[in-house]
Parts: C-alpha cells; structure tokens; sequence
C-alpha cells in the first residue's frame, strides 16, 4: 500500500509524478474529512487544496507515509477550524466543533473521521483496481441488492453475478495474504463478509 | 514501520469489513474500539459512507495544482527577471548620476504566522440538571438547585454550602486543552485543574465520604476533616486522603496514573480484582502503569508540581514527554518526522506563560532539534 521512501523523497523534492500520486490517494478523503466540519464541498475543496499547495511551498521530509498521511489530516483539520474562526468568531458550528473536539466528550471526533475516511480510502483503492464489470457488481451488492436485483439492474445472468462475485472474492483473498484462505477452508463458506456476500 | 494510531484502526476495521480479520487481530480491535468509539467500525455506517454520490474529483483538483503551482514559478521568475532589468536600468543611472541604486529586494511570500500563545483560564461547567455553562473571563453567580451557591470570577470557581439538603449533587467541570481552571469546593478543598482535563465532584458534602471522579492532571489541597475521608477516583485506582496536598495525573493517551505526595499521607488502591494497595510518604511518587505492579519512588515534587505556580521543569525528559504536556496547554499538535528524535534528553526550567517560540528557541539551541510550524502543526525534525 506505502510505496516506502522514495515516494516521500519525491515529494520533498517536488517531482510532478509523485505529487500527482498524492493527489490521487488523498485529495479525495481529505476533501470528506474538511466537508464534515465545514458543511460546504467548495470550502472543503479550497481548504485541501490550499493544504497542498502549503506543504509543495515549504515541503517536509518524512521517514514515513503513516506520518505524512496523519500530518495531511492534521493539518486539513486546523486550516478548517481557523477558516471558521476567521469567518466568524460566534460560528455556532465552530462552538460545536472547536471547543468540543477539544474537551473530552467528543476528543476523538477527528480519530473518528480520520479513520472512517481512510478506511474508505482503502475499500475505493481495492474495488478500484477491479475489471469494470466485477466493480459493478460489487458496488451493487454493497447497497445491500440481492444477486436477481443485481442481474437485472445490469442486464446479465444471475449466474454472471455469481461468478463475479467469486473472482472479487478470490482477488480479495489474494490482496490481503492467506489469513482469509484458512478461514474459508475452516468455515467451508466464505467468512461473514461485510463487502460481498455470496 | 511504526504504525500511527489511526492507520491502525483504519487497516483492522478495512480488514473487518472484508471478512478477513484473524482471531488475534479481532481481539485487538475489539480491546481499540472500547477505548476509542469509533463510528466506521460500524458496518451500516460505513457502508453508507460507502454509498455515498462522490462530488470530488482528485485529477480535476490536481491540474488546478499544477496550474497554480507553475503560474508561482512563472511569476517568480518574471519578477526577478523584472528586478533585474530594473538593477540594470538604476545601475545605468546611478553611473549617470553617480549615485548608488537602491537594491531590490526579490519579493518573499510569507505565510501568515501566528504566533502559539499559552493556555488561559477556560471551562465548561454541567451543572446537576444537565445545564452547560462556558466559562472563560466570565464573573458570574450561579445556584444549584438545593440552593448551593457557585461564584465564578477570574479562572476560579466557589462554592459555599449554606444549605442542609440531603441529597448529593454532583457537578462536572470540563477543561479543554489549552486551559486551566482553579476550583475551591464547598467543604473548602481547593483543586488546580491543568489543560484537557475533567472532574466530577459533589455540591455539596453530607455523605460518609467526599468522593470525586478525575481525568487528567490535577493538584489537591484538601481541607483535613477525619471524619469524612476524601477520594479521588481515577481510571485505574482510588486515591484515599486524610488532609493533604498532592499531584495527581491520569491522561488517557499516557496509559497510567501518577501521584506525587508532596504533604500528609495518602493510600492508592488499584481497581479491578486483583487489587493492589500502597500508602504513600511525603517526597514520593507512585505510578500505576498498564499491566505492571505499582511502583514507588523518592522524586523532587517540584518537578510534578509547579505548573500550577506558572512553571514547568523538565529534568531529563524525552522530547516525547515533554511534547506531550506542552501538546495540552498550548493546544498544539505535533508531528515527528523521525522516530528516534523522541528520544532526545532536556533539561530546564521555563515559565508556563511564555508564548511557545519561547520553548522551541530553548530546546533548538539546547540539542540537535529543529521545529518547523506549518497549518498549526509543529514538526519536529532532527538538526
């Protein structure tokens, strides 16, 4: 998933290839992250990219990309948080927000969007790289359509779907190592799966 | 690699989600998601998230980047090409003339800095019927519902029990990180509550004991009364005082509870089955750590105690330790770039109400330490 140091070196040195990259993986959940405190998709946008821009001007050598990805979040989180207190200082949403992501009630509201977005990041990355078709289905089959809806909705037989659904299944097993196989063979049926059910 | 807490939970719950946790790792989020509520490991949630209609678009936004990122490079290079024709052109005058010319200056683009001020005194009182209350500089009278009544001026809170109700209320008092409050509760014990922290305590006190419930870091002078113990409750164990003045602290993050006696005596009781319990003498610190029996030592108390004068010292701590407290009480967030500058060692002596730049020039000349601040965030790199 990381593509290791030579990718942040390539950012501190500001090739356009690896900063297209950046673009790709964290454009989008940064862009969610700044929307669910400032309640505005053109703001959010803004903000992230000025996020960027930020960071291409005075970029930072990281020994890591967990460390980029928590500071790209971080600093998304505070950019939001001062474009609202500059709006306006009685900001209801920044009473809300700033003073109560501060306290303890709701600390881990930021953790808490953080991790919802990069899980997301993750799902998108994996169904993403699938063959068209096979995205489609599994796309479907999250929003909880059975294999005939499925069928239907896309003009093909319930037996295509099936066999869709068993080649998603068996990339994901490969993308995520052996653990899912020995599973499977215990459980002769596939694990209870969140994402695909066969 | 190191992995940051929400990398973490993201990989278990993505793993979830798939169906392809292993039993060792469900442990583990399942331990996470107790301590740390977590939305996405919500199926339903996270799949609705999942539903959602995309309105961004990374490539679209990327050649927004390039675009202005070249249009800066453009415009430099235009406005120094630009100074220099104008050099030329003084210069060429300034022989005419025989007068030097006034150099241009390239112009810089600066960021706008602001500078990191210190914590101040902010609260949040909820009062027994549920009422929130801010206060930060605010002078105001208020009453609980028994009639006990509650003064707040200058970062302070008092309460003054007149009344003979039987009933034990109970009052929270929030402090966000960044702030600090003062407390003298109405059997006269006086409470120093530091930044990110919270405590429950009784309006008034007719019960067998006076009993409250901390999280974070507080100093007590308790108001000596034999005949109703004070407790301190905190995640991990309960601290049992006769009249005395001590630290304690207790954050979440840091995994374990310290007490510093500085007078009188105390006895720390641990929670849970296998309970531990240890009287503690004046000059002595105990800590409870996550999995390891308690443990006593002989410390300067100093050391644990002067926030509350307006002083932090720091002897020996890591850098990783002293961030952590600095992180609360100038609400800052802290990067690393490298893990092994955690480890670095300081020594000193600073005043609490110093802006941060104040810290970060001590410690920068002090050791092999270099701090960026970029969007609010400190980055602390190696020289």
């Amino acid at each position: 998933m990381d593509t290791g140091k030579d990718f942040l070196k390539d950012i501190y040195d500001k090739k356009p290839e690896a900063w297209k990259q950046l673009y790709l993986r964290y454009y989008t959940p940064l862009c969610h992250y700044a929307r669910k405190i400032l309640n505005d998709n053109e703001e959010a946008e803004d903000i992230v990219q000025r996020t960027f821009i930020n960071l291409w001007e005075k970029p930072i050598l990281f020994d890591n990309e967990s460390l980029l990805r928590l500071y790209l979040y971080r600093a998304v989180n505070n950019n939001s948080l001062q474009f609202l207190r500059d709006k306006d200082r009685e900001d209801k949403r920044l009473r809300e927000w700033a003073f109560f992501t501060d306290t303890t009630e709701d600390a881990y509201a930021s953790l808490n969007n953080m991790v919802m977005e990069e899980v997301c990041r993750k799902l998108n990355k994996l169904i993403d790289a699938m063959p068209p078709k096979r995205r489609e289905v599994i796309r479907l089959s999250m929003k909880d359509m059975s294999n005939e809806e499925i069928a239907e909705a896309m003009g093909v037989t319930i037996h295509a779907v099936k066999k869709h659904k068993k080649e998603a299944y068996n990339y994901i097993r490969d993308e995520l190592g052996a653990d899912l196989i020995l599973l499977f063979i215990l459980a002769k049926t596939p694990p209870p799966a969140g994402l695909i059910q066969i | 690699m190191k992995k940051e807490l929400p990398d973490i939970l993201s990989d278990l719950i993505y793993k979830d989600f798939l169906g392809a946790l292993t039993e060792k790792e469900r442990q583990e989020l399942a331990a996470l998601i107790k301590r740390y509520p977590i939305a996405a490991a919500d199926r339903a949630v996270l799949r609705a998230r999942m539903e959602e209609e995309e309105p961004f678009n990374a490539r679209e936004a990327y050649l927004e980047f390039v675009r202005r990122t070249r249009r800066r490079i453009i415009l430099r290079r235009l406005r120094n090409a630009a100074a220099i024709a104008l050099l030329i052109g003084c210069g060429g005058m300034a022989w005419w003339f025989y007068q030097p010319a006034t150099p241009v200056k390239a112009p810089v683009e600066m960021a706008t800095v602001q500078p990191i001020l210190p914590g101040s005194s902010k609260a949040v009182i909820t009062l027994s019927n549920g009422e929130r209350i801010e206060l930060e500089n605010l002078n105001r009278q208020l009453q609980e519902s028994n009639g006990t009544r509650i003064e707040a001026a200058n970062g302070s809170l008092i309460y003054s029990d007149t009344t003979q109700s039987q009933e034990t209320l109970y009052n929270e008092i929030a402090i966000p990180r960044g702030g600090e409050f003062h407390l003298t509760m109405a059997d006269g014990t006086q409470v120093w509550l530091n930044a990110d922290t919270r405590l429950k305590y009784p309006v008034n006190f007719n019960g067998k004991t006076r009993e409250v419930f901390l999280q974070g870091e507080a100093y007590f002078e308790v108001a000596p009364n034999a005949e109703q113990p004070f407790l301190v409750n905190t995640t991990r164990g309960c601290i049992q005082v006769l009249g005395t003045a001590f630290n304690v602290r207790d954050y979440a993050e840091e995994k374990k509870v310290v007490t510093v006696l500085e007078s009188g005596k105390v006895r720390y009781t641990t929670a849970g089955k296998q309970q531990e319990s240890r009287e503690l003498r004046p000059g002595f610190l105990l800590e409870d750590v996550e999995g390891q029996h308690l443990h006593a030592r002989q410390v300067n108390t100093r050391l644990y105690t002067e926030w509350r004068n307006g002083k932090y010292i720091f002897e020996n701590a890591s850098v990783e330790e002293i961030m952590s407290t600095l992180q609360r009480w100038y609400n800052i967030d802290v990067i690393y770039t490298d893990e092994k500058v955690k480890q670095l060692h300081f020594t000193g002596d600073l005043e609490r109400y110093e802006t941060f730049d104040v810290f970060l020039h001590f410690m920068e000349t002090g050791g092999d330490i270099r701090f960026q601040i970029k969007d609010n965030i400190v980055i602390v790199n190696k020289k």
